[in-house]
């Protein structure tokens, strides 16, 4: 009944919001516009003003009466003192709807923001805004509308989250979900100013090189720099802002500190920003490689850019995501190693090493496979290498292939090391049977589409349907595919099986290690095999109706089972 | 924050609503702006006067001597009729910025459209228009219906 009541009243709460919102931008748009805010003089014509002043008292009328109306609800069901308060805020659909709101405000603030800071970049360099190239000014106005609404009501839903956090400890999915909130935000915000860094690196390159692209209006290079500088601006703002609120609250006191530490959502984003620099690693660096081996293959390129510009313009694109993988990285052993559990330090560092490895084998197996394809081409006799296109196939493959293997072998033989050093250990870890367990399953499903296409090429031929095509061409990328395929299926496959074996043979069956993996409990229990672990929460009406309550259930305990307070 | 908080957020803003219905009120009498005569605004805003009124040989009036002398009147009238759409109605015009100085100037101009009725959706597009000073004064020095491009001169010789 609670349930409903609570989706009832969020939702409505929700969608009432947004009219008031959308009713509220409308309104400072028009009221911006009319100070001339975001648009000249009146020259010609009739302004709509009263139209869409109309319109916009209209939405904001009826979305405040029915927000106001919803939200007092929520508002005296969470009042401090009201029956089931406390479980009104840390329901789950309460924080859903904070985080919900909080991420879609976000989005459509640093928007606006961003908006902004380019009309701002652009006055500054210069930039004119040429229809031609379908170039609209931006509208101040409109932008400044949008920042200041949503930038309200962002503010006032942080501090309602903020009030939350502060009345009770949190836990479960009122902990976790805001929190996905916040590291998904300040990952979204490193990603896109890496990007624009990235883009700003390369617009220098090409004005220190002194060309830029073809057909372009003349202000190309300093749109870009504009646009990327206020991206720059905007997202790391995002990044540093949610990056230092999650931070601090990590390093205070409290339970909000402990709770923070011990976070798997926090570890999921430093090892999601390794990966994406791990990908990035990839694109960049095989973009590098790829150009210089064209230039020693002779292979003629269809852009104007020079060759310091093919070469120099992936890896400085890069920089931004190599720096942020080596922080991440560093921060993610740092956080571990202050906690002063080395089995959580072990956790994280393998975690990092396998994300890092099975990027490079996913980089290495699509090169391979690919050169692969090409030599049985020739050596069954197809026509993929009669036309000058195989040539850039081989050094993009090549590229590709390159990078891919640097990394898995170098991450790799990280894992081994660790396996040849404890052997029973890294057999019970989960995170190597996840990574080992990963490629053989990726192995076989990418061998099994290429064994489909195999026998589809197979039955065309003995059916005899459209004999004019080179047999040889149609299945070599196929069977390249397939044999890369079952080479890694049968090395991983092969891996995970003398785990196995260990596992099975291990009186022990599991370590402090893979119990960090699976637990965040430091009790007693932790050296015994399974650890599953529950949290629950104890109210009464008085601290001494609960502690007699707690008395109680520890004399009733069963032996193998411990309750332990936070 | 509490249940007053709530009731004082919705207080203000509907005192919001209030404020930004008397200032969009008074701004909306003002009308369009007034450029002084000899301005190449002004010629502009003379040229859009004629052009709503669809007095096409005033409007022709305004175009640069190369253009009347590559698109006659009747061309322009044929131009106009066959682009009837864009004959301005529910839109305003804004001149941005002046670009360029001496006799050749660009006016950069916004054109807001906005549907009447429901919904109210208002969307806007670029527009430049090159001018230039002639001994009768500021021309527009590129044929256009309305402020959008008109079409290229025919050219009987091909």
């Amino acid at each position: 009944m609670q349930i409903v009541r609570r989706l009832y009243l969020y939702g409505m709460s929700g969608i009432t919001l947004g009219v008031l919102l959308v009713g509220l931008n409308n309104l400072f748009v028009v009221v911006f516009h009319a100070f001339g805010l975001g648009r000249g003089e009146l020259i010609g014509g009739n302004a709509g003003d009263r139209e869409q002043l109309s319109l916009a008292i209209a939405l904001t009328l009826v979305g405040l009466l029915v927000w106001t109306v919803h939200w007092l609800f929520v508002e005296r069901s969470v009042r401090i003192g009201a029956a089931g308060s406390e479980g009104e805020r840390g329901s789950a659909i309460r924080a859903l709807y904070v985080s919900l709101v909080l991420a879609v405000l976000l989005l459509f603030g640093v928007l606006a923001g961003i908006q902004l800071l380019e009309a701002v970049a652009r006055a500054l360099l210069g930039v004119s805004n040429s229809p031609d190239f379908g170039f609209l000014g931006i509208d101040a106005g409109a932008a400044l509308a949008t920042l200041l609404v949503v930038g309200l009501a962002w503010l006032y839903h942080a501090a309602i989250r903020r009030r939350d956090l502060a009345t009770a400890p949190m836990e479960g999915a009122a902990a976790w979900i805001p929190r996905i909130y916040l590291y998904g935000a300040t990952f979204v915000g490193l990603v896109l100013a890496a990007l624009n860094i990235g883009t700003l690196l390369s617009t220098a390159l090409d004005v220190a090189v002194g060309t830029g692209p073809d057909f372009v209006d003349p202000d190309f290079i300093r749109r870009g720099t504009a646009d990327a500088l206020a991206g720059i601006a905007g997202w790391g703002v995002v990044f540093v802002g949610h990056w230092w609120y999650a931070t601090t609250l990590m390093r205070g006191e409290g339970w909000r500190a402990s709770s923070e530490q011990r976070s798997r959502v926090r570890v999921a984003y430093l090892f999601a920003v390794i990966v994406a620099g791990a990908i990035a690693t990839v694109v960049f660096v095989a973009q590098a490689v790829s150009a210089i081996l064209r230039l020693q293959f002779g292979v003629q390129d269809e852009f104007s850019s020079t060759t310091l510009q093919m070469v120099l313009g992936p890896l400085l694109s890069l920089l931004p995501w190599a720096f942020a993988w080596l922080l991440h990285r560093r921060w993610l052993e740092d956080e571990a190693n202050m906690l002063a559990d080395p089995a959580r330090s072990l956790a994280v560092s393998r975690l990092a090493s396998a994300g890092v490895a099975l990027i490079g084998l996913l980089a290495a197996a699509g090169g391979i496979g690919g050169l692969l394809g090409l030599l049985l081409d020739i050596v069954l006799g197809g026509n993929r290498t009669s036309e000058q296109l195989w040539r850039r196939e081989v050094d993009e493959f090549l590229a590709v292939a390159f990078i891919g293997c640097v990394l898995w072998l170098w991450n790799w033989a990280s894992l081994k090391a660790r396996r040849s050093r404890d052997p029973e250990g890294e057999a019970h870890s989960t995170i190597r049977r996840a990574y080992l367990l990963s490629v053989v399953g990726a192995s076989l499903l990418a061998g099994l589409a290429s064994l489909i296409v195999l026998l589809y090429q197979l039955f065309n031929a003995i059916l005899g349907v459209d004999p004019f095509v080179n047999r040889a061409s149609e299945i070599s990328a196929s069977l390249g595919a397939l044999l890369t395929a079952i080479g890694l299926a049968v090395y991983h496959g092969r891996a995970e099986r003398r785990d196995h074996a260990l596992r099975e043979s291990t009186v022990v069956p599991e370590t402090p290690a893979t119990a960090a993996e699976t637990s965040t409990h430091t009790g007693p229990i932790e050296a015994t095999a399974q650890v599953v672990e529950r949290r629950l929460v104890l109210r009464g009406a008085s601290a001494d109706e609960v502690e007699a309550a707690l008395r109680q259930l520890r004399s009733n305990l069963p032996a193998n089972i411990v309750l332990e307070e936070d | 924050m509490t249940s007053r908080a709530v009731t004082s957020i919705a207080g203000a803003i509907v005192a919001l609503v209030v404020v930004a219905a008397a200032i969009v009120l008074v701004a909306a009498n003002r009308g369009p702006a007034q450029f002084p005569d000899g301005t190449p605004q002004r010629a502009m805003q003379d040229y859009l006067a004629a052009w709503k009124d669809h007095d096409l040989d005033t409007a022709y009036g305004f175009f640069s001597t190369d253009v009347r002398s590559a698109s006659s009147l009747p061309d322009y009238r044929r131009s106009v009729d066959g682009e009837a759409s864009a004959f301005p109605g529910e839109e305003a015009i804004y001149i941005d910025g002046v670009e360029g100085s001496g006799d050749r100037i660009t006016l950069h101009l916004t054109v807001e459209h906005y549907a009447s009725g429901q919904g109210g959706e208002s969307y806007r597009t670029p527009a430049t228009v090159p001018m230039v000073r002639e001994a009768d004064g500021w021309k527009l020095d590129r044929l256009v219906i309305g402020v959008e491009p008109g079409p290229l001169p025919f050219d009987e010789s091909l």
